[in-house]
């Protein structure tokens, strides 16, 4: 009796109490499966349809050859539900015979059990390939072995049926069964994963002995990567004295930027027109403020400056929206050859230790809302080279940041409510046809009758208009 | 987490392949059979099952890609509607009302099978309810039509044509669907592996059922006598004579079987006038009643088995009218009857019913002889003084041809008769060849083995018949064959027993036929029905052997009475003639034993008046010896020929006064019917009588109740039942083992529910052993062990489980002792001290244990209620986790 696998966010348009989630849960073990339940149900229509229709008990229709059907009944009944019964005990004992296996084999299985998400234990948010290999195990005869990875917080993937065979090298027999299947992990985050559940059916799928293996494993989903867009961004940071990048930079005044020609400056530079009106050789002097600064920090703020309420689910898809923008921005500062450092302004996770150079992505990756450390508190205005922020952030806040920062740093506005722009246009296909539905549906619709997106809305507006008004550099996307 | 299927074109062609294309070839075997049972404007099979392909197919796709189910059926609905309402433009009054049936059902074969196609695209388990409703349907189909005779092997061929396929297709479709839908990927390796099991899986489902079948006795055969012969017969037979006959119902009451009559030669010697059977056929010629005798048919002979040279009963073959029931199993006056033996017969022209009354005397009572072609079979009763002489009487119907009197089959030299004869042939004469019969039965009926025997004698046929035109101058072209005479005038071929070697089969063979035809041309009956058989074969005139008795009209004194004697068991042919059905020929030249021998015909029995009331039941209380009554609790029974079933049970009384008190072993006192006796009561309809004329339409039951009471009774048969219950005590004893099906039935949903119910007792029991461990460890450490497994048991089964970052001391302080104050922390610490510190339990310890143990469990259990703990002992899956991760329990 299998049950519909839980969203991971709780869906406003398909918000299930807890009761019902843990119903959904603990049905997947019940052992009995609807084709067991169906079967004894059509059976026992059928059967009482036809007994009701054409059997008069007391009428000894045997003799009676216009009705017949008693003997018919009786004699192919007869056959007939000894070979059901047969056919059902050996379905079951074979079942129970790669039940027991594994049960008795559980901790050597669960010590050889393989579990790999796309890249192992990372993978790109989206559609995501795990696989599971159980070397060791038995699948019933005709039968098949289903596993379902529970993550943390009673969150149950759907079904991956392992239906392939491991098997050595050179080796015929098999070592193991194995499958895989894309799941829908589409939020940006870590995944922790506490158990496999697995599923022991027979070959009707009639009976589901359920066997458990707690695991302790964790995943992370990263954004995906986008076509990188071109973000003008000055390094203000030094950190290593022994590079020298000279970067142009705006410095207002008059002849601020001009000196007198002396032996080694390039005769290019010699402004031309100084020396017509004043026969006085100057050159323009480079424009380099700190010949030393080499780095780009990006301040992504993950602050969320909205009151709290019941919209997990629009959260959860604005977050991933700003992280995939974020994740882009970090990326597209890359090219410029300086080092790009992107600034938490939250604990970073610890579970898992990843490369220096993926740390960034990670940190993106596994960042959640947070409402602790505005702008004030996290924009460091000496070293920050980009800010960004997104609509969430208050007006009030951000004004007062720019009013701080010094002019060349860049400022990125991600217009969260941007995140279900692509709306479904009706065709006439769609007259026949259900288009795809996504289980995203649900939070569409009430997002476009949310009072939340228009507060949003309007804060971007805001935000837009003292942008401009403050005449900083920065972007919106 | 719900992941999406995405329909690849390859799964589509394996969903079309593995789902759509079997349930086609089922749903081929469904219309089919509903085109058998019903009769619908010739749509032919063919075009039925490619219209519901074609619906199935296009609806499948379609809503495997999420088509709207609504409006894409509403559009379909929609334009079947406008071509149905076009139809009557078109010119023509009977082809437009002709088109729209035919479009009509059409459409209703496309809309079914567009319905089962969405249901198979888009309901998981729409395979075991159509597999369910198929069933249904055809068993339901099954039950609505008549099975063409009433042989065993109809009811096994019907399961093997009909049910079997479903059965097949329902186990396929519960493993195929499901198997297709764990296949999310395709790839040859898969398709591979999925065809691999697949045929495996066929193989495994086919040996069990195999074995089922073989191995276990159905509790259907006691019927198998009912139902009469057909089955074929293993033991291989005596004397190669048809072992698929009669023979098979060994009959054990010490009486004559067709068996016998069968061996037509050795009948004719010192038991050769044994009286069988008489009977009274009410067939009469003309005004001045003239009787007009039929011969009693038993069965037929259509099949030529070459590789045991003998003639076979054949229960396949097509349109079978034989109508062969045991009548001893029918209760009296129950009516069997099988009226789909008429259309069978495939004749209609000059037939009618007559019915005819058969006293069994020195014939079994399992054997059914009728004029052809019988339909009905009812035991009545004898009158108590022919009772002795006749023990068994049935009255039959028959729907017999005008054109099949004796006396047209007959070979008399008579010239009234041949001038009687010749009214019959110039009649058949009418029919000129077998232009529009159809194909199969034709060919089966004409016949003939391969190999030169057979061909010297189609050689001989063909010069026989050379001048022969119709079918009818055909077979009278080998009668007269037979009853030629050569040039010194004497007959070519003349009747004898004495031929061929003592051990030759009684029915001849074709060695024995070639010495016949070829070489000696002496034989008795079956020599010449049999030749008759294959020389008219080889003309293309369908034909078949009978088995049965010459009726022979000797009967001066009581017209319509003929008297049976063991050898008047003949062999004649009957030859098909479309409209007319099947005609007996006789071509034996003529056999003064079996025609001419003076009989002596005895007294005819006195017919009993027919019975208006027979009532089966229970006695109420003892009879009333001193009013002569009796009371019945009755439900069923039969008034006028017809069941009837009470709504509820009615007690009936009986005036006995008169009634003749029976039972198997004789005449009974009517003081011997006790309280709850199992009885039978017969009141005729006299017309001393008041009784109940039967009314049209109203239903028996209702006439029944309205009857007046006490109903005198005429005959009461104490424990009738015992008579019927024979065959199936007898059956019983046979069998190898002590076991019944319903033992088995009840042991295997035992062992099931046995199995389930261990299953969800494993909690329980692992709780009562982890219980008896701690309390009978002997030595201080162990019994610190298994406190700690036991108590931690019970935690886990109650959900309060241990985090990864709490202490065992935190744990037990923080969520056991303050929730339950079972003082589980001071046992912890003891535990700890004694897991960790190496040292073995001092006194302190020992006393916290065994003050810990006896008080833990009921301030625990107490804290739930019943239903609750019950729930939590019930889940195995809890008990799994624990027992999964001992070490990690022994290590903290």
């Amino acid at each position: 009796m299998s049950s519909a696998a839980t969203e991971i966010h709780a869906n406003p348009a398909k918000s299930r109490s807890s009761f019902f989630r843990k119903v959904n849960y603990y049905s997947a073990f019940s052992v009995i499966r609807w084709p067991f339940l169906l079967a004894l149900g059509f059976g026992y229509l059928a059967f009482g349809y036809l007994q009701e229709t054409y059997y008069s008990p007391g009428i000894d229709n045997r003799f009676d050859v216009s009705t017949r059907f008693e003997f018919v009944m009786r004699h192919w009944g007869y056959v007939l539900l000894w070979f059901f019964i047969w056919i059902i005990i050996f379905a079951l004992f074979v079942n129970l015979v790669a039940w027991a296996w594994f049960l008795l084999n559980h901790s050597r299985i669960k010590s050889q059990l393989q579990l790999e998400f796309g890249k192992g234990r990372q993978a790109v948010a989206g559609n995501v390939l795990a696989a599971i290999g159980v070397p060791g195990i038995i699948r019933p005869l005709f039968g098949v072995v289903k596993t379902r990875i529970e993550f943390e917080g009673m969150t149950v993937s759907s079904e991956i049926v392992l239906n392939d065979n491991m098997r050595a090298k050179g080796k015929f027999w098999r070592t193991g069964i194995s499958g895989r299947r894309f799941l829908p992990l589409k939020d940006r985050r870590e995944y922790h994963i506490t158990e496999i559940q697995f599923f022991f059916q027979d070959m009707f799928r009639m009976l589901s002995l359920p066997a458990l293996v707690p695991v302790s494993r964790s995943m992370y989903t990263v954004p995906p990567q986008m076509p990188l867009r071109e973000v003008k961004a000055d390094p203000n940071k030094t950190e290593e004295q022994d590079i020298r990048i000279p970067t142009p930079k705006r410095i207002e005044g008059e002849y601020v930027n001009y000196k007198d020609f002396e032996p080694g400056d390039d005769v290019r530079r010699i402004v031309w027109k100084i020396y017509a009106r004043t026969r006085q050789l100057v050159v323009r002097i480079p424009e380099v403020t700190d010949p030393y600064a080499s780095h780009i920090y990006l301040y992504a703020s993950f602050y969320h400056g909205f009151p709290q309420g019941r919209r997990e689910a629009f959260d959860a898809e604005l977050l991933n929206l700003y992280k995939d923008q974020v994740r882009n921005l970090y990326e597209s500062l890359l090219p410029s050859g300086l080092e790009v450092r992107v600034i938490p302004d939250q604990d970073a996770s610890t579970n898992f230790s990843v490369e220096e150079s993926e740390k960034p992505i990670y940190y993106i990756s596994t960042a959640d809302w947070q409402n602790q450390r505005d702008l004030k508190q996290f924009v460091d205005k000496k070293n920050a080279g980009v800010v960004c922020i997104s609509s969430l952030v208050p007006v009030a806040d951000v004004e007062q940041m720019l009013m701080d920062l010094p002019s060349n740093v860049t400022l990125i506005l991600v217009r969260v409510s941007d995140v279900f722009r692509k709306h479904r246009i009706l065709k006439f296909r769609d007259l026949f046809f259900q288009h795809k539905t996504s289980d995203m549906d649900g939070v569409k619709r009430a997002w476009l009758i949310s009072g939340f997106r228009r507060r949003i809305i309007k804060n971007e507006k805001q935000l837009s208009t003292l942008i401009k008004k403050m005449n900083a550099t920065g972007m919106t996307v | 987490m719900r992941a999406r299927r995405k329909i690849t074109f390859p799964l589509l062609l394996l969903h079309l392949l593995f789902l759509a294309a079997p349930t086609l070839l089922v749903m081929y075997v469904v219309i089919r059979q509903i085109n058998q049972s019903y009769t619908f404007i010739e749509p032919g099979d063919f075009w039925q099952v490619a219209s519901f392909g074609i619906g199935m197919v296009v609806a499948y796709i379609m809503y495997l890609y999420r088509a709207r189910f609504f409006i894409t059926f509403g559009v379909l609905l929609f334009i079947e509607w406008t071509i149905y309402k076009s139809i009557a433009f078109l010119p023509g009054e009977f082809d437009v009302f002709f088109t729209s049936i035919r479009f009509w059902y059409f459409s209703s074969v496309f809309t079914t099978s567009w319905l089962i196609g969405f249901g198979l695209a888009r309901w998981r388990y729409f395979p075991v309810m159509l597999a369910a409703l198929l069933l249904t349907l055809t068993m339901a189909l099954r039950a609505d039509t008549q099975f063409a005779h009433n042989s065993m092997t109809e009811f096994m061929e019907y399961g093997y044509r009909t049910l079997l396929p479903i059965l097949a297709y329902v186990l396929y479709m519960v493993f195929m669907a499901e198997s297709l839908r764990d296949l999310l990927e395709v790839s040859a390796g898969k398709v591979l592996r999925l065809s691999g099991r697949l045929v495996l899986f066929l193989v495994v489902m086919l040996s069990v059922f195999i074995g089922v079948s073989e191995y276990l006795e159905p509790p259907t055969k006691p019927f198998e006598a009912i139902f009469g012969g057909g089955a074929p017969d293993s033991s291989g037979g005596e004397g190669g004579v048809d072992t698929s006959s009669m023979m098979k119902k060994n009959p054990n009451d010490g009486k004559h079987s067709m068996k016998d009559y069968a061996q037509m030669k050795n009948n004719l010697g010192s038991g050769g006038n044994k009286l069988l059977f008489c009977a009274y056929l009410p067939n009469f010629l003309g005004p001045d009643s003239i009787p007009n005798p039929l011969y009693f048919t038993s069965y037929y002979l259509t099949y030529y088995d070459t590789a045991h040279e003998r003639f076979e009963r054949d229960s396949m073959m097509p349109s079978n009218d034989l109508f062969c029931p045991e009548p001893v199993s029918i209760p009296l006056f129950k009516t069997f009857t099988d009226t789909s033996v008429i259309r069978k017969g495939r004749g209609d022209k000059m037939r009618r019913t007559v019915s005819c009354d058969i006293y069994y005397k020195e014939l079994s009572t399992r054997d059914f002889v009728s004029p052809s072609t019988a339909f009905s079979c009812q035991p009545i009763t004898v009158e108590e003084e022919f009772r002795k002489e006749f023990p068994f009487a049935v009255k039959t119907k028959s729907y017999i041809s005008e054109l099949n009197s004796a006396y047209f089959v007959y070979n008399s030299d008579n010239p009234s008769i041949k001038a009687f004869q010749e009214i019959r042939f110039k009649e058949l004469r009418k029919v000129k060849n077998y232009d529009k019969l159809d194909k199969e039965f034709l060919d089966y009926y004409t016949t003939n083995p391969k190999g030169p025997l057979f061909d010297s004698i189609a050689a001989l046929a063909k010069e026989i018949g050379a001048d022969a035109k119709t079918p009818i101058d055909k077979v009278l072209a080998v009668r007269d064959y037979f009853l030629s005479k050569d040039e010194f005038g004497e007959p070519k071929f003349v009747y004898s027993l004495q031929v061929g070697k003592a051990d030759d089969p009684n029915i001849a063979n074709a060695r024995m036929l070639r010495t016949f035809l070829f070489k000696e041309r002496k034989g008795y009956c079956t020599y010449y029905a049999g030749s008759t058989l294959f020389m008219l074969r080889s003309m293309g005139v369908p034909v078949r052997f009978v088995c049965g008795f010459l009726t022979e009209d000797r009967a001066s004194k009581n017209k319509g009475w003929y008297w049976f004697y063991s050898n008047q068991g003949h062999a004649w042919v009957q030859v098909y003639f479309p409209g007319y059905g099947w005609l007996d020929f006789d071509t034996t030249v003529s056999n003064t034993d079996q025609r001419d021998a003076p009989r002596p015909d005895g007294t005819p029995p006195l017919q009993p008046p027919r019975a208006w009331l027979v009532v089966n039941g229970v006695a109420a209380e003892d009879a009333d010896t001193v009013k002569k009554q009796i009371k019945i609790k009755v439900t069923k029974g039969i008034f006028y020929d017809k069941d009837f079933l009470l709504p509820k049970e009615m007690e009936f009384a009986f005036d006995a006064a008169q009634a003749k008190v029976v039972d198997e072993k004789g005449p009974r006192s009517l003081k011997e019917a006790h309280k709850g006796d199992s009885i039978l009561v017969i009141a005729y309809d006299d017309a001393s009588k008041r009784v109940p004329r039967p009314t049209p339409g109203v239903t028996p039951e209702q006439q029944v109740m309205r009857a007046d009471q006490p109903v005198i009774a005429d005959e009461i048969h104490l424990e009738p039942i015992a008579e019927l219950k024979k065959p199936e005590t007898q059956k019983k004893k046979p069998l190898p083992t002590s076991f019944s099906w319903w033992t088995l039935l009840w042991g295997g949903l035992g062992l099931l529910a046995f199995l389930l119910l261990l299953f969800f007792l494993i909690p329980t029991i692992c709780y009562l052993w982890y219980r008896s461990k701690a309390r009978n460890s002997k030595t201080p450490k162990e019994k610190a062990y298994w406190i700690y497994r036991y108590s931690m048991f019970t935690f886990n089964q109650l959900g309060i489980l241990r985090d990864e970052t709490e202490t065992p001391l935190e744990y037990a302080r923080e969520k056991i002792d303050k929730t339950f104050q079972c003082n589980f922390e001071a046992f912890m610490r003891v535990y700890l001290k004694v897991k960790y510190a190496n040292l073995p339990p001092d006194n302190y310890d020992e006393e916290v244990m065994a003050v810990y143990l006896p008080a833990f469990a009921k301030p625990v259990f107490a804290k739930y209620k019943f239903h609750k703990l019950l729930a939590k002992f019930l889940n195995v899956s809890l008990t799994h986790r624990f027992l999964k991760r001992p070490r990690e329990e022994k290590n903290q």
